[in-house]
């Protein structure tokens, strides 16, 4: 692997979705999906975004492949700032940044074969010659753990953990350097989700790609990323290595997540922080710390003041917390 | 035994496709249930698990499935199945109950919580409709809601999601039944949302003493949750014992797999365990165990006869013929 070396850095990023004036908002407010998000990826590192529902993790996954338009903020691609990049500007790049979808049902077009679906980005980025493009694809399909008699199959012969192979047929065979995994596996039964977790990581390791892996399922995470970034309400409010990140959580909020799984272990007791309310709206965030309403440890100053990021503990770990523990 | 609140024997479900297809959606289920018991019923979609939980309120669509014959369904030792629509309708809700899956699809949006709550409890009840009022402000504060009588008038959309799946409960329980079928309760719902819930169950089960049958594919929420479990596969129960023993000792080969499946919070894991393959077309059941493709321990037998469940010491069932072997290999 290339340690250390930076692929992508996002500064100060924010994704604000303008709300129709029309359906109960008359001041013309923004929903703020992401506000404020900076971090950088290594390349062949895997970094883990995690949330509960609505937490802007998604959108900024799409906002960095700018599949959203950005409200503010810059990304580094390679040392290239890209946010104002057109269309055709964005067209080279996008071959080296690819992405994988969560629900393999509807990421796939039902009336294109298996062949045609992960052809596509050669069409596109006219890699290699057509003729030797269906071998290719053959070849790509036998990494995924399909054979080449899948290429002449539609999508709705297939199940759903083959589908989600083809995805990542998809996202791979132009060989990027970073892919955006959007729940990759949420979709997928336990037993296959295990299979495609597994095919992940291999093919992770084999072609030394960055991911950024967008979940909800803190277990997941953990298996696959080397560091791992908890969002709320549109902020990341803690980022630090996987293991330090589990075994030392210091933001209020991870701590109550990772209280909150339910574990497969009958013998295990663990004292449980259950967090009273539900996430406040982001069209009306509150206006000091966003995790103030529900936080156990907020004070006078959470609600007036929003906290940065700060070094906290291990190297690599940040806290975005007035009384991080 | 009498003192069984609950008891199933030999259900089988058949869905009727079409003149002569009928398809065998769930086949021999055999449990019992006592009062205060969380039973989890745990497997994959499509392995039965909704269905078995939904033929016990008699929910499912009436000309395109069937029971089997034998199939049997004893509530404090009244027999379900020959009841007619009619008396049934007595039971369902008053006795039993149950919780969907999905709290956003299952209350009527354009009725308000209250008249939906109240509904219920005057279908049941010969009460005014002032006690009904207060019926359902009382469970609404019992699930944990807050300011419940303005609550009563406010439509679903305006409440959260976990606030709908609290609803759902405090409706659930409004007639107190002796019986609660949660159906994947909390899949729909975020991690700390979730835990709220569960809490919420646990309580139930500790205030009421209501037996609960909680179906989820999340072998956490079992473990945390459940008193008994029974793992479902391709329509047929592989395995039922107790929480504890099961997640101890699992000793069917699919349980196995299953327990080694699930990324481990507490460790770092080199690489997942997998089951491989997928679960057979309900349309062409292999004539052996229904496991057979996958299974790593398979034989000629399993392929050419199906195993029966087997009653082992203690409380412990299981579906396999290579039962004594695969225990030694999963003791490791």
């Amino acid at each position: 692997m290339n340690a250390q070396k930076e692929l992508l850095r996002v500064e100060h990023i924010r994704k604000y979705f303008a709300i129709h004036r029309k359906y109960g908002n008359p001041k013309g407010n923004y929903l703020r999906a992401v506000h404020d998000v900076s971090f950088t990826i290594n390349e062949g590192e895997v970094l883990g975004l995690v949330g509960e529902s609505g937490c802007g993790k998604a959108t900024l996954g799409r906002t960095i492949l700018k599949l959203h338009s950005v409200t503010a903020g810059d990304i580094y691609f390679k040392g290239e700032n890209i946010v104002n990049y057109g269309f055709k500007k964005m067209l080279p790049i996008r071959r080296d940044m690819q992405m994988i979808f969560q629900d393999p049902f509807a990421s796939l077009n039902p009336r294109m074969t298996i062949e045609k679906i992960i052809r596509a980005p050669l069409d596109t980025f006219k890699i290699g010659e057509p003729r030797y493009r269906r071998d290719h694809v053959a070849e790509m399909l036998k990494k995924v753990g399909l054979n080449a008699d899948h290429m002449n199959k539609f999508p709705h012969e297939m199940s759903g953990g083959q589908r989600q192979r083809v995805v990542i047929a998809r996202a791979m065979i132009s060989n990027p350097s970073f892919v955006v995994c959007d729940e990759p596996v949420s979709a997928l039964d336990v037993s296959v989700r295990a299979q495609v977790l597994n095919l992940m990581k291999d093919m992770q390791q084999e072609l030394g790609t960055a991911y950024l892996f967008v979940s909800h399922d803190l277990s997941t995470v953990r298996y696959i990323c080397n560091r791992i970034a908890v969002m709320y309400l549109g902020h990341i409010v803690e980022i630090a290595d996987a293991d330090e990140l589990f075994n030392n959580p210091k933001h209020p909020y991870t701590k109550a997540l990772l209280s909150a799984i339910p574990v497969p272990d009958v013998d295990q007791k663990r004292q449980r922080i259950i967090l009273q309310g539900d996430v406040p709206s982001p069209m009306n965030p509150p206006a000091g710390c966003a995790f103030s309403t529900r936080c156990p440890l907020a004070g006078s100053k959470c609600e007036q003041l929003h906290p940065d990021l700060v070094a906290c503990g291990a190297p690599g770990h940040y806290v975005a917390c007035f009384w991080p523990e | 035994m009498s003192e069984h609140l609950l008891k199933v024997e030999n259900l089988g479900i058949n869905f009727i496709n079409g003149k002569d297809n009928r398809v065998n959606a769930v086949h021999d289920v055999s449990f019992e249930l006592s009062r205060g018991e969380i039973l989890g019923i745990v497997g994959e979609s499509g392995c039965g698990k909704s269905v078995t939980a939904t033929s016990l309120l008699r929910l499912l669509p009436k000309g395109s499935s069937e029971l089997s014959k034998g199939s049997s369904i004893k509530l404090n030792g009244r027999e379900l199945t020959t009841l007619t629509d009619k008396e049934f309708r007595e039971v369902r809700g008053k006795e039993i109950s149950m919780i969907f899956q999905e709290p956003m699809t299952s209350l009527n949006p354009v009725h308000t919580i209250g008249r939906q709550m109240m509904e219920m409890v005057m279908a049941h009840n010969k009460i005014s409709r002032k006690n009904a009022f207060e019926i359902c402000v009382e469970m609404l504060e019992k699930v944990g809601i807050p300011e419940s009588r303005q609550r009563m008038g406010e439509y679903p959309f305006q409440l959260s999601g976990g606030m709908r799946q609290r609803v759902m409960i405090a409706m659930a329980l409004s007639c107190n039944p002796s019986l609660l079928v949660a159906d994947e309760p909390t899949t729909a719902l975020d991690v700390t949302i979730q835990a709220q819930i569960l809490e919420l169950i646990l309580e139930i089960k500790q205030n009421l003493g209501t037996a609960i049958i909680l179906i989820t594919h999340d072998m956490g929420v079992v473990a945390e949750t459940t008193d008994k479990v029974m793992v479902m596969y391709a329509g047929e129960i592989v395995e039922y014992d107790g929480v504890k023993e099961i997640f101890h000792h699992p000793m069917h080969p699919y349980t196995i797999g299953l327990m080694n499946s699930i990324p481990r919070l507490n460790q770092t894991t080199e690489r997942l365990a997998t089951i491989e393959g997928t679960v057979p077309d309900l349309n062409c059941m292999p004539s052996g165990c229904r496991f057979a493709n996958r299974c790593p321990y398979c034989t000629d037998r399993c392929r050419e006869a199906a195993p029966p469940l087997v009653q082992l010491g203690g409380n412990r069932r299981v579906r396999c013929w290579r039962v004594g072997e695969t225990q030694e290999v999963s003791a490791r």
